[in-house]
């Protein structure tokens, strides 16, 4: 018994190091004195993290990803709040139909539904960039936004829903003033995992990404192409931080383990 | 505080799955009404459809003469008390009460005022800044009671609200309930599955299966004449003797109804000779409280009887007494 403990440990720990190993090596390069990535590092500077900030490329790329991030996460809510609200309360027919429909392009690969979006969107209606990159953000928010939402709208007895019909108020009213405020976190929790799920984003954004649209994700690789210096190290530790940040949130709010 | 009058009311789901049949029944103005039966009877679904949270598909319900069929439940003005309680867990105790004055245009101190009143009425006048989940169940239904009352409904409906509470706060909470209901005359209907709670604070009761009332009359009355077999049964009558029978043996009873059964309480049967005697054999003995319930096993099947003596042995022949005055007629069924 006591060796099996030690033998899973010992299991753990090596997952553990390759996971986290990788990540520590990314963060101490981007710190490293030289101009091209080394490890070790001989010495330290913070000039790759200024540096970050002199290319257009990031700094743009930093701003659009955030604003598609949260378009994409609150259009996501949206269509997500409604729908999740006639799944859980209507007697729908073909119910689960509609749910796997929803829940689809989490298994669809993501280069697929990139490589459609291009096909249809932008070459057969020749819907701008901007737009079509955001319908296909928000496709891959949207599972999801239903899943939590769901999980969200389950614990909420339907019944303090219809006390607060007693006394007087009609539905719409009831939804704004019961409904929401006792589901906002798994709406936070959605919207937060929605915007680290498109921030973070390449197979999708690839195919919608051109001169006038720069995302950060597509500005390391199209920097990588051309240079190898611990900048994108740097960019890259940014990236991080920021998600590391939100997961942290989402955690405080609902706890991790009902994000899986 | 108004009279209601149900017509008709049927409801059924999908094409054979009655569950409603037709069903009648007039509140007077200001009485407590209990609906009691099993569950799956329909008593819930007929409170629901009473409240409006489920939609008439045939029949009417008139409140003080007009018909509010077609009224959207938020505008029915009717208060409801439910089983989970169902407070709004975002709101303190003071805002949950408060929250349906604030849908009528009042001004805020006339709003916080009546909040104030029911709070101190209900004895939750010390909880006012709590959350729902920091008050124990008890506490909870109070408020949700207090609530429902808070926006002066001209009719209180209870869905079993002493189910999901302890043995001593259920009694606690009923003589609440019948308190606040005389004292504000309230037209009340009450749903329960329990008919010792509904018989204490009930004006009267009507005994539902099936979709179907089967008897409507005060607690006294159904408890000392049930109608039916079913109202016998649930309400603890546990022996029943053909009449066939009764007549083929020379019993005297009274025969005033084509009904097929005579039934009797566990503690009217007593051991004893003469006319009106049944003999069987005692299978079990089980103490009760107040006194010994023997199982007797006869030709008629197994009949239930109370008594103080606990002398009597198992395995050993008993000669029942039936006394024509304790023998109840049940109507054909």
């Amino acid at each position: 018994m006591k060796s099996k403990i030690r033998f899973s440990s010992v299991i753990g720990f090596i997952v553990l190091l390759l996971l986290i190993l990788p990540l520590m090596i990314v963060i101490i390069t981007s710190f490293g004195s030289e101009t091209a990535i080394s490890f070790p590092i001989k010495g330290f500077t913070l000039n790759w993290y200024h540096n970050v900030f002199q290319q257009p490329d990031f700094v743009e790329g930093m701003k659009m990803s955030f604003i598609v991030a949260i378009l994409a996460a609150t259009i996501a809510l949206l269509i997500g709040i409604p729908a999740v609200y006639a799944l859980t309360h209507f007697q729908i027919h073909h119910k689960s139909w509609f749910q796997n429909i929803f829940l689809n392009p989490a298994l669809i690969p993501e280069i697929v539904i990139g490589f459609a979006l291009y096909q249809t969107l932008v070459i057969s209606f020749g819907l701008p960039l901007f737009l079509s990159l955001l319908v296909g953000h928000c496709l891959l928010c949207l599972p999801y936004v239903i899943r939590l939402l769901t999980a969200g709208m389950m614990d909420f007895d339907n019944r303090i829903e219809e006390a607060a019909w007693m006394v007087g108020y009609n539905k719409i009213v009831t939804f704004f003033k019961v409904v929401i405020p006792n589901i906002k976190q798994s709406i936070l929790a959605a919207f937060i995992l929605s915007f680290i799920t498109s921030f973070n984003n390449i197979p999708i954004t690839l195919f919608m990404n051109g001169p006038s649209l720069n995302m950060l994700p597509t500005s390391i690789l199209n920097y990588l192409e051309n240079n190898y210096d611990p900048t994108v190290s740097a960019v890259s530790v940014i990236l991080m931080l920021i998600t590391a940040a939100l997961m942290m949130i989402a955690e405080k709010y609902l706890g991790l383990n009902k994000l899986t | 505080m108004a009279q209601i009058k149900i017509e008709n009311l049927t409801l059924s789901y999908q094409k054979n799955k009655q569950i409603l049949k037709d069903l009648s029944l007039e509140i007077n103005n200001g009485e407590l009404l209990s609906i009691l039966g099993p569950s799956g009877c329909g008593k819930t679904t007929m409170l629901r459809l009473i409240s409006g949270l489920l939609p008439i598909q045939g029949g009417s319900i008139k409140v003080a003469g007009n018909d509010i069929s077609k009224v959207p439940v938020y505008k029915r003005n009717f208060g409801m008390v439910f089983q989970s309680y169902a407070l709004f867990p975002h709101m303190t105790i003071f805002q949950n009460v408060a929250f349906g004055l604030k849908r009528k245009k009042l001004s805020k101190e006339v709003i916080s005022e009546k909040t104030l009143s029911i709070l101190k009425t209900t004895g939750l006048i010390d909880l006012k800044d709590r959350m729902p989940s920091e008050l124990s169940g008890g506490q909870q239904q109070r408020v949700s009671l207090a609530r429902a009352l808070a926006i002066n409904p001209d009719v209180l409906l209870l869905d079993e609200p002493l189910s999901n509470l302890d043995a001593k706060l259920r009694i606690e909470m009923r003589e609440e309930i019948s308190r606040l209901q005389k004292k504000m005359k309230m037209t009340t209907i009450f749903v329960t599955h329990d008919q010792e709670e509904c018989f204490a604070i009930s004006d009267r009761v009507a005994v539902m299966n099936k979709g179907k009332i089967e008897q409507l009359d005060t607690p006294e009355r159904i408890y000392q004449h049930p109608k039916t077999r079913f109202v016998a049964e649930f309400i603890g009558y546990d022996n029943f003797i053909s009449k066939d029978w009764a007549t083929e043996h020379g019993w005297s009873y009274n025969d005033t109804n084509s009904g097929k059964y005579l039934t009797i309480r566990p503690e009217n049967i007593k051991v004893g000779t003469g006319n009106n005697t049944l003999k069987g054999k005692i299978t079990a003995r089980n103490f009760l409280g107040d006194c010994y319930q023997y199982i007797v096993e006869t030709e008629l099947g197994r009949m239930k009887v109370d008594t103080d003596n606990k002398d009597y042995q198992i395995g050993s022949e008993l000669t029942l007494y039936f006394d024509k005055q304790s023998l109840i007629e049940l109507e054909n069924k």
